[in-house]
This record gives structure tokens, sequence and C-alpha cells, in this order.
């Protein structure tokens, strides 16, 4: 009876541990998951839907994960294997509204003088191909070094330095271009 | 050190302003002009990282992420998964999970992926219940419209099919899929539909859990699935929807 008991205490140990872990993984990722989800599809509705459904999938096989190190990569792993699923076969017609106009986040720490390069950035990055939006993303978003993009995109780290070179020109000529266009 | 030329430098710069490579911030260090393209560098970086907070998510997003551990609870055991009207069947079917195809039935029933299956939708359905407006009023020229754009189907108009009082209409994911769901006024409480566009199972089976009862049935070339409460009669809607649905492609 004590030793099942004793087995009782340590189960419910175990789940509520293991529940902790999920909540701290939950505060410290979900932002630059949903941030991440919404560079890839492009659409605010769906990035939420594919962050929740990369949690789920990661509360699922919570027990593969082998060290807390390594669950930003994990999560950004699951999310691009989502991603790439829901394309597979049928791209959806999905509403095209500015996205920009749901507002910013924390503008109290954005110079009013600012707001307008970054209004004109996002816009660039919209129009971005993705071969150089997608190691960008992966860099400025994740985090993730040069050799850490090459694994997770299949390519090799000259590739992406290249790639991230070039993302940031493109940026900065897309920019001047609107900047002109917008009589900024 | 090898000295670094201007070329490898901004090469580096664009590729990564944050760089903290010994070599590249001694670099900076002893050379006035490259410290202040890399200031330059480093204020384009400040504004790009603030573009890509744009959008912001739902405020309710990570609430509803903290609640996926009580949302996909274990289901009651054994799930109960059954091949419908088809006694023969139900008699042959092992407790344990296996494989089994019925020769000449063509059947082929894949117990785990289904119960997979299973815990995605009631889950998907536990989830988004907070956020339905019962409120909410939605004509059938509302959900084609959004059906039609989504997911390339459509309801035919019917008499019964304009008298569904549909109050939420949304295109979801679930079972990796991009899925319509709407959620209908039943005779007892809210019936949900999900309409997924690809074929998850060849040939009909039901599911339940402790609040609820559910169909998934081919539908075309994809799934109609229909989740109700337990005395709610699902089948009929099953019935309603499927022969009324049509796919543009």
């Amino acid at each position: 009876m004590a030793a099942k008991e004793n087995n009782d205490n340590t189960v419910l140990a175990e789940a509520t541990g293991k529940r902790r872990r999920y909540e701290v993984l939950v505060k410290d990722f979900y932002h630059d998951i949903f941030r991440y989800a919404y560079w890839l599809c492009k659409s605010r509705p769906l990035a939420e839907d594919l962050t929740q459904e990369t949690f789920m999938r990661a509360w699922r096989a919570f027990d593969s994960l082998q060290s807390e190190a390594a669950a930003k990569a994990w999560l950004f792993t699951i999310l691009r294997r989502e991603n790439a699923r829901l394309y597979e076969k049928f791209q959806p017609e999905l509403d095209d509204i500015d996205e920009y106009e749901a507002g910013l986040p924390d503008t109290h720490r954005v110079e009013p003088d600012q707001q307008m390069e970054m209004h004109l950035l996002y816009k660039a990055m919209q129009k971005l191909e993705s071969e150089y939006r997608e190691p960008l993303v992966l860099q400025v978003i994740g985090g993730f070094s040069g050799e850490e993009i090459a694994t997770m995109l299949d390519l090799n780290n000259n590739t992406v330095m290249t790639r991230l070179f070039r993302a940031r020109n493109k940026l900065r000529a897309l920019l001047d271009t609107d900047d002109y266009q917008e009589g900024g | 050190m090898k000295k670094m030329n201007d070329k490898e430098f901004t090469e580096r710069l664009w590729a990564n302003p944050r760089d903290t490579s010994p070599d590249f911030l001694q670099v900076l260090e002893q050379d006035e002009t490259r410290r202040q393209e890399c200031q330059d560098a480093l204020r384009f970086e400040e504004l790009l990282d603030n573009a890509l907070r744009l959008p912001a998510p739902s405020a309710d997003l990570e609430k509803r992420l903290l609640r996926i551990p009580e949302a996909t609870r274990p289901v009651e055991l054994p799930l109960r998964i059954a091949a419908n009207e088809d006694s023969f069947i139900r008699r042959m079917l092992p407790v344990a999970a296996v494989l089994l195809v019925a020769l000449g039935l063509g059947i082929y029933l894949q117990p785990d992926s289904n119960s997979a299956l299973a815990h995605d939708l009631f889950s998907h359905v536990y989830a988004e219940t907070p956020y339905m407006n019962p409120d909410g009023s939605y004509t059938l020229d509302d959900v084609n419209t959004r059906m039609v754009a989504v997911l390339g189907a459509h309801l035919e108009a019917s008499p019964a099919t304009e008298a569904l009082q549909v109050s939420f209409v949304k295109d979801c994911f679930v079972a990796s899929q991009i899925a319509m769901h709407l959620v209908l006024h039943g005779d007892m409480g809210d019936v949900n539909v999900m309409l997924l566009p690809e074929r998850v199972s060849a040939s009909e089976f039901s599911i339940s859990d402790e609040q609820f009862n559910g169909i998934v049935a081919p539908a075309a070339q994809g799934t109609l699935v229909v989740i109700g409460n337990k005395q709610e009669p699902i089948r009929e809607y099953r019935n309603l929807l499927s022969s009324n649905l049509g796919w543009e492609y």
C-alpha cells in the first residue's frame, strides 16, 4: 500500500513537473514562434493556428525533448514541418488585410520618426523572396547562428551567410525605392 | 591576425551586424570608420527587429497555448472507434490496435492513426470553444463565401441548408490541414462541423469522449467531421451536409 502510494506520488510529481516545464517553454518562446510562423505564411490567423499546432505537437512529444537548451530549435523545426505540410497540396486564398494596421506592439519603444521606416521595412519584407526571407527571419527572430540555420535549411554555411548579406542589401534597396515612391 | 579587406568586412557586417567573433571585434576596435558603419548597420538591425514584430499575436494566444495540456488530456479509454453498420467487421476487430484489411470489402482500418485524429479533432473543439460566439449568425452565403475561398468547397442552397443556424465560421488548422470549422445550433447544443480538404480515412468511423459523439466520414475528395453532444442526432447533420457538399476542385 505504501509502495503504491509512493508510486502514485512520483507519477503526480512527474506530471506536474512536465506541465511546469511546458508552461515555461510557452512563456519563453510562443512570441518568437508566432513571429516566425507569420513570416512563413504571412497571415496572422493562420500563424496563430500554426503556433497552436506547433505547441500541441510539442506537448505530445514533450518527453522526446532532450534538453531545455535545444527547445527553441526543436520548436522551430516542428513549426517548419507543420508549415510545409500545410502547403503541400493546396494554397488557400487568405484575407488580404494590411496586418500592419493590427497595431504595433510596444509602440512606446519606437520613436515616431522611426515608425514610417518600420512600415516601409515591413512592406519590403513582404516583397522579399522566401530564399532570402527565411534565413533572415531565423537569424533575427530565432537568434540562430549561420551554422544552425544551415542545418535547419539543409544548406551550407557559406550559402546562408551570402543569402543573409543579400537579404539585407535587398531590403535596403527596396526601402530606398519605397521611400522615394512615398515621397519620403 | 590576418587583415580584413573592405569587401570581406562589408559582407560580414551585413550578413550579421551582431557578429561577436574576436577577429571582427578587433577590426572594429582598430578602425573608426568601420565602427561607424557598424553603428549604421545596428540601427538598421533594430528597425528590422521591430518590423519583424508585426503584427502582434492575439492577446489570448498565450492563454490558449497554456491550456493545451488540459485540452488534450487523454480521452475516455479505450477510445471508442467503431466501424459503422457492419456487425461482421465489429465482431472480427481485435481489441489491440492492429492493421486489418478486409479482402473484397476493401476496408482498411488504422486504429492508431484514427485515435490520433480523434485526439486532434476533440482538442481543437475544446481549444476553440471559449472563443466561439453563441450569438453569432451567418447566412449560407456567408458560409459559402468563406468556404469557396479557403477550401474550394460549398454547400448547395436548399431549404434544409438555408435553415441551418450557423454561429461560427472560421478557417482553422486542424489535423495538419487548413479546414473550415462551423458551429451550428443543434437540438442538444452546439454541433461542430469540420470540413477537411483531404481524405483522412477510406471509410466512415465514429469517435467519442466523455462529452461528445462524432462521425468522421469521407466526403468526395475530402473529409466531413460532425461532433455533437451525446443525444444530438449527428447522423442527420452528416447526411444533410455530405449530400449537399460540392467541391470546386
